[in-house]
């Protein structure tokens, strides 16, 4: 009851200010340890209010980035522009940007009060205003009871909130995230996520997540910047790198695709990747600059019926052998060994009983809208 | 303890010691070791004991404080001890957060460079000192000869402040180690974290790693404390005729005046001392730390 009260008080007051989060831009930053880099000229321009998350797997930048963008990190070169400024050459506690931390960098010699009063009290808050700071902020954690505790006193789940609302007590312009969900169960970080997403949402915060979870980038962002080996590969919504991938990283980094890869050439007026077997159509959008195209095709578009004697008119398709059928809860997984010797992913709905079993020879069909024409990385 | 009632009734049917060799392997490995402890620390301090009681008699505890010697000893090692033990916190804090937060080759580098020190013998490193700090020793020829700052020896060996730079040297790393395996557990982000809340450089020090750091803190001192109160040979060596501590006066007393019983109630009543010292300190930060088992390491 003192939660659902206190929450709105909580959030109006970051909403009436007239620029809440700040809008970022990062200008061709580049990091070197030694001879290698870890970020190679990464530009990102992040608008006020928005949920952006870096993606990518370890070793890709994604943290180094976050970290030159708290100033924990020296970049080698280039800017970080916060609302126009210039921040590279800011120290750390000068740059008032909130942090949530992978292990929560709770300080376990403080209650919980405490440790959501720190930012406030480096800040110089007046005294007298800092507990109904810190009480607000937790009742928008739903911790409004656990004030007096430690921190080793609550579970991982109210360790992480904690974490979350010592990073926003401070109404800073922009809250990053380290992988902020890593060490939570899957049930809990499913939850949190909604919950950090209302958060962000309510108090108008810009926010930089990092991850190297599909799933949650997916389900939290307003726009993914996908990273690979220190470089940016493809930033723009979750539904635009979903499903118009830009290169072959970023399709196989969000969710399974089949992927077929070959030169192009044209076969009765249709433009389709010259393959041994089957017939792949290559949609349209693709450059043709390289020598290869790749087209990519969502495992749940793709149809699975019995091999007959003539090729199905128009449209794609690869004969192939049921190599594995998987009941996936919400789906029939079924492999299939591709003529050309490549393995593809079918999903079916899994209320109907399953298409084929282990062994079936099998032709694969999908409407070219399904796919997805990519160049090929050389 | 209670443990019989978790055995097999073969077990409770053994006489105590086999039960207890039996019900535990590791207990039963251990035994040699317990049994050499007991006849090389046990024995000896119960003679001691009871020759400080019976050689001729309990009166030689009253007969400590008689000495003169004897108590201007113990103003002497509670000071010398306090300052060595102030001193290797001093310079042994920085030491130990250099080497816990430094990439591995500057860490590696400081380990070894304290190491080498702590494995050199004792004597070796006495000697060493008494052949810097001499009157004729490399010390105040450099001082004279090489730099000619000054034109007399400064009389350095002798006095206090031989026996503080002999002590801290030996005692250093006790305090250097402890502290290391704490600052290591400190988790670097916090650091971090309350630098990226506003906090200065030392504001993020003194209010998270400072307090975190404490426990290390205390067990290295009372280490140094506790292991500068019983020293013997380096004051011995560095330290001048007019201020001796515990430890000569000890051998004073069963050497030089024959009174070996007397002798033997001094080291009884520092032995309790530092059991008090010990016991107090333990209620606060673990007997485990202090001794540098368990606990200190890790979390």
């Amino acid at each position: 009851m003192i939660e659902t009260k206190a929450l709105p008080k909580f959030a109006t007051g970051r909403v009436d200010a007239s620029a809440p989060g700040a809008s970022v831009r990062l200008e061709h930053i580049v990091k070197r340890y030694a001879d290698t880099a870890a970020v190679e000229g990464v530009s990102l321009d992040i608008a006020a209010g928005q949920f952006v998350t870096l993606l990518g797997a370890s070793g890709s930048g994604k943290t180094t980035l976050l970290r030159i963008i708290a100033g924990f990190v020296e970049a080698t070169s280039g800017r970080v522009v916060l609302d126009g400024e210039d921040i590279s050459r800011v120290p750390v506690h000068h740059r008032h940007i909130g942090m949530v931390f992978q292990n929560y960098a709770l300080f376990p010699h403080m209650s919980v009060a405490k440790n959501v009063a720190f930012p406030l009290e480096m800040r110089k808050v007046p005294r007298r205003a800092r507990p109904a700071l810190v009480q607000e902020a937790l009742e928008a954690v739903h911790l409004g009871e656990f004030g007096r505790r430690l921190p080793r006193e609550l579970s991982g789940g109210q360790q992480q909130r904690v974490a979350l609302a010592r990073a926003i007590v401070g109404k800073p312009r922009l809250l990053l995230m380290d992988e902020p969900l890593g060490a939570l169960d899957r049930r809990l970080r499913e939850a949190m996520q909604l919950e950090i997403r209302r958060l962000s949402h309510e108090l108008g915060l810009t926010v930089v997540n990092v991850t190297h979870d599909q799933e949650e980038a997916l389900t939290m962002s307003d726009r993914i910047a996908l990273l690979a080996e220190g470089r940016l590969v493809q930033y723009g919504t979750p539904a635009d790198l979903y499903t118009r991938p830009n290169s072959e990283i970023v399709a196989k980094f969000l969710g399974e695709s089949n992927m077929f890869r070959g030169p192009v050439r044209v076969e009765d007026g249709l433009r389709v990747l010259d393959l041994p077997h089957g017939r792949v159509v290559v949609p349209p959008g693709a450059s043709d600059d390289g020598p290869e195209v790749i087209v990519a095709v969502r495992p749940s578009a793709v149809r699975i019926g019995p091999a007959g004697p003539d090729a199905p008119a128009g449209g794609s398709f690869m004969p192939g052998e049921v190599t594995a059928c998987v009941y996936a809860g919400d789906s029939h997984k079924i492999i299939v060994t591709a003529a050309t010797g490549a393995e593809l992913i079918v999903r079916c709905d899994s209320a109907a009983p399953p298409p084929c079993e282990v062994g079936d020879k099998v032709i694969l069909t999908w409407q070219e809208a399904a796919g997805v024409a990519i160049p090929a990385d050389r | 303890m209670s443990a019989t009632t978790g055995l097999p009734p073969a077990a409770r049917r053994r006489s105590p010691l086999a039960r207890l060799a039996w019900s535990d392997y590791w207990s039963a490995v251990g035994l040699p070791g317990l049994i050499f402890v007991i006849l090389a620390f046990g024995v000896p301090v119960l003679v001691i004991v009871v020759k400080s009681l019976t050689d001729p008699s309990p009166a030689n505890y009253s007969a400590i404080f008689d000495s003169g010697i004897y108590r201007q000893s113990v103003g002497n090692t509670v000071q010398m001890a306090l300052v060595v033990t102030g001193l290797c916190l001093l310079l042994g804090y920085p030491y130990a957060y250099v080497m816990a937060r430094s990439g591995r080759i500057l860490r590696t580098t400081l380990m070894v460079a304290l190491m080498l020190a702590f494995w050199t013998s004792l004597l070796v490193r006495t000697y060493s000192w008494q052949i810097l700090l001499n009157d004729t020793g490399v010390v105040n020829q450099a001082l004279m000869e090489w730099l000619g700052v000054v034109d007399e020896p400064i009389h350095m060996i002798r006095t206090k402040f031989a026996v503080y730079v002999g002590m801290v040297h030996i005692l250093l790393p006790y305090s250097v180690l402890a502290l290391y395996a704490q600052l290591r557990a400190i988790d670097p982000d916090l650091e971090r974290a309350a630098r990226g809340m506003g906090a200065r450089p030392w504001q993020a020090f003194w209010r998270v790693t400072w307090p975190l750091s404490l426990p290390g803190a205390v067990a290295g001192s009372v280490l140094v404390f506790v292991l500068a109160l019983g020293f013997y040979i380096t004051p011995q060596m560095l330290g001048g005729a007019q201020n001796i501590y515990i430890g000569q006066a000890i051998v004073l007393q069963v050497e030089e005046f024959l009174k070996p019983g007397v002798g033997a109630a001094m080291a009884v009543l520092l032995f309790a001392v530092v059991l008090v010292v010990l016991g107090i300190a333990a209620r606060f930060v673990g007997l485990g730390r202090i001794l540098g088992i368990g606990e200190g390491r890790g979390k």
